[in-house]
């Protein structure tokens, strides 16, 4: 039986009605394209200062590929963190308003009425932000392509750069709106999307920069026997983990098993068991990174059709 | 014909303020209902309700035989819903708003733009199709939400104060499509805190007041009811409880309660009877040996509430 049996269960992909509206709202006047424009502009501004410093440096010889291809990287990784924050900022601007909005401007009960779905509804708002989203994305594609051209970058990592935007764009914005049904106001929910942004971009890096300084010299060197081998193993895994929680770290750990281990996929670590090294594999950055944000963007979704589906509207 | 409406002891607490206290409300397919009340009586809580935006406290609530809280989606397609407040999504044009919510209760494309342009007949507002909702009056946002509500072709119309904050030319307007609807088929429940305001729409009426239904019926059954319905208060100088069953048993005593005001106890009566029963009361009363010191109609019976309703003084 190929056919699903889920009722009246109307499937995700099949025309969304405030999808469409949502689209056609934002994309409405030049306001969208204004945006994109002045985006594109500070972003190939900022390019091409890179580009210009760096060359600049080189001038008392003639700059090599290697040299190119350290130009290359530079830009590549330049825009990439650009993407990252405007992403994670952007995305959940426009969510965060998208049912609080609704309930401000008194129009949520009439739409609450009609026969569209809170399944509908939800994914309505979030497809039309993150299509925004995605606009973003790919138009800064060309300039980093252009880092591409100089060397240095591979054709891997910058598709494995716009999974992570795109993930993060994801969990963002459904982030958004699960604060945006559950709270009154607009202000509220948006500051506190913000609050968890800041928090797993900048705040989780600088709390495990503190934490591997402390403990990574005892986890892994001689001095940690004390602590039981199993445990360690646990603990370097967890600390791993959350590491990878944070967009920059990792893309720090992806490059770094890039560059040291040439691998897309993981790295063996070998721990101190107190008799010799035993290897222990740990995956890379980006693959954490996308699952656990993928999964947690799933079922907070889930919980936020539920909060729409079970919500009194006022 | 059957009931469209039916609500059985529906309750609304919000805290200790009891905004619907026990509400039982039947509503006849075909009526144009109207749901009178002072403000804050509880009309737009009962509404929403009804519209599935709310759930009860206690009770039960039915559309169209379909249970309010457990059938949403079948009363929702029954219903078309006004709110007494709303917004509009004032970046669309009036066709493609019509055209969105069309699309909301499942109208398929191909029939949607015809739909759209009968609609906007309905609600003579053809000639604004291409022009952005914001840029409406205040009546002829009435008129499209109205026409929004229509687009699934619902049984029943829920009207939250339509005509309240419109000048007098477009209640007229709301009126006369009023009429139109209701001449269509469709029921209509309507609130309003000025009853003259819809009484001439109207088949029937319900009077709310403190959360409770204080009368319903037709138009002319209402009439009857006030006219022979006064509350009175007596008062006595002993043998209070004894006097209060006394009355009890009298044919045209409909409810007696012992009041206490300022240490002073006395009775509130609900009697049926008119001016000629009612000082045959009195004598009775007396003879029975029961010793009077207060015998009046009191300021707040259902006469003085419809006398408010109709002159539309707000409490
Ligand atoms: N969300 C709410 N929270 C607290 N009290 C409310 C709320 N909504 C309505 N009420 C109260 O419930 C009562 C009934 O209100 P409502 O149904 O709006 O009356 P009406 O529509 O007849 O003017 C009022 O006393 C009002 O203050
Ligand atoms: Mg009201």
């Amino acid at each position: 039986m190929a056919e699903s049996t889920t009722g009246r269960r109307k499937p995700w992909g099949e025309s969304n009605p405030l999808l469409v509206k949502e689209l056609r709202g934002r994309m409405r006047g030049a306001r969208a394209f204004v945006v994109l424009t002045i985006y594109l502009l500070l972003l190939g501004c900022f390019v091409s200062l890179i580009y210009a410093t760096i060359v600049e440096s080189y001038s008392f010889r003639f700059p090599t590929s290697a040299d190119m291809a350290e130009v290359g990287r530079a830009i590549f990784y330049a825009v990439s963190i650009i993407q990252l924050f405007v992403v994670t900022f952007i995305t959940p601007a426009f969510t965060a308003g998208s049912i609080s909005g609704e309930r401000e401007r008194k129009t949520y009960e009439l739409l609450r009425t009609t026969l569209l779905s809170a399944r509908r509804l939800v994914s309505g708002k979030l497809f039309a932000t993150l299509t925004y989203s995605l606009l973003l994305i790919l138009a800064a594609v060309p300039l980093q392509g252009l880092a591409f051209m100089l060397g240095g970058v591979t054709m891997e990592q910058l598709a494995l750069i716009l999974l992570v935007l795109a993930m993060t764009a994801f969990f963002f914005g459904v982030v958004g709106i699960l604060f945006s049904a559950i709270l009154r106001k607009t202000s509220t929910a948006t500051a506190l999307v913000y609050g968890i942004a800041l928090l797993l971009t900048v705040g989780l890096p600088l709390v495990l920069l503190l934490f591997t300084g402390l403990f990574g010299i005892v986890l892994l060197d001689h001095g940690g026997e004390r602590i039981p081998f199993v445990l360690r193993v646990i603990l370097i895994y967890s600390a791993y983990f959350i590491v990878n929680l944070s967009p920059v770290g990792a893309a720090v750990t992806t490059e770094m098993i890039l560059v040291e281990e040439s691998s897309l996929w993981f790295f063996q670590l070998d721990v101190w068991n107190g008799g010799g090294s035993t290897f222990i594999p740990l995956p890379s950055g980006w693959i954490i990174y996308t699952l656990a944000y993928l999964v947690l963007g799933l079922v907070l979704l889930r919980l936020t059709i539920r909060q729409v589906q079970r919500q009194e509207t006022q | 014909m059957g009931d469209i409406i039916q609500t059985k002891g529906l309750t609304k607490k919000y805290g200790k303020l009891v905004a619907l206290d026990d509400l039982n409300l039947v509503v006849e397919e075909g009526a144009a209902f109207g749901f009178v009340g002072p403000n804050g009586a509880g009309k737009t809580t009962t509404m929403r309700i009804l519209a599935t935006l709310l759930r009860p406290t206690a009770g039960e609530a039915w559309v169209a035989g379909h249970s309010v809280g457990k059938e949403r989606q079948a009363v929702r397609r029954t219903i078309g819903y006004m709110p007494d407040f709303f917004g509009v999504y004032g970046d669309m044009k009036v066709w493609e708003y019509l055209d969105f919510f069309a699309a909301c209760y499942d109208i398929p494309p191909a029939t949607r733009a015809r739909l759209v342009d009968d609609l906007l007949e309905l609600v003579d507002l053809a000639h604004r199709r291409d022009d952005y909702v914001d840029a409406l009056s205040r009546g002829m946002k009435q008129r499209i939400c109205l026409a929004r509500a229509l687009a699934h072709d619902p049984q029943l119309l829920i009207l939250d104060e339509p005509a309240s904050g419109l000048d007098p030319r477009a209640r007229i307007e709301i009126r006369a499509l009023l009429h139109e609807l209701h001449a269509m088929g469709k029921t209509i429940l309507i609130s309003s805190h000025i009853l003259s305001e819809i009484e001439e729409v109207c088949t029937h009426i319900g009077i709310i007041e403190a959360g409770r239904l204080i009368a319903a019926g037709s138009l002319d059954s209402i009439q009857e009811q006030l006219q022979s319905h006064r509350t009175l208060r007596i008062g006595l100088l002993n043998r209070i409880k004894e006097a209060a069953e006394w009355l009890a048993a009298q044919p045209e005593v409909l409810d007696v309660a012992l009041l206490t005001e300022k240490e002073k106890s006395f009775l509130q009566l609900e009697f049926s009877g008119d001016q000629e029963r009612l000082a045959q009361l009195l004598a009775d009363l007396t003879r029975s040996g029961f010793a009077v010191t207060q015998f009046q109609e009191t300021a707040r019976g259902l006469e003085d509430t419809f006398m408010r309703l109709t002159q539309g003084i707000v409490t």
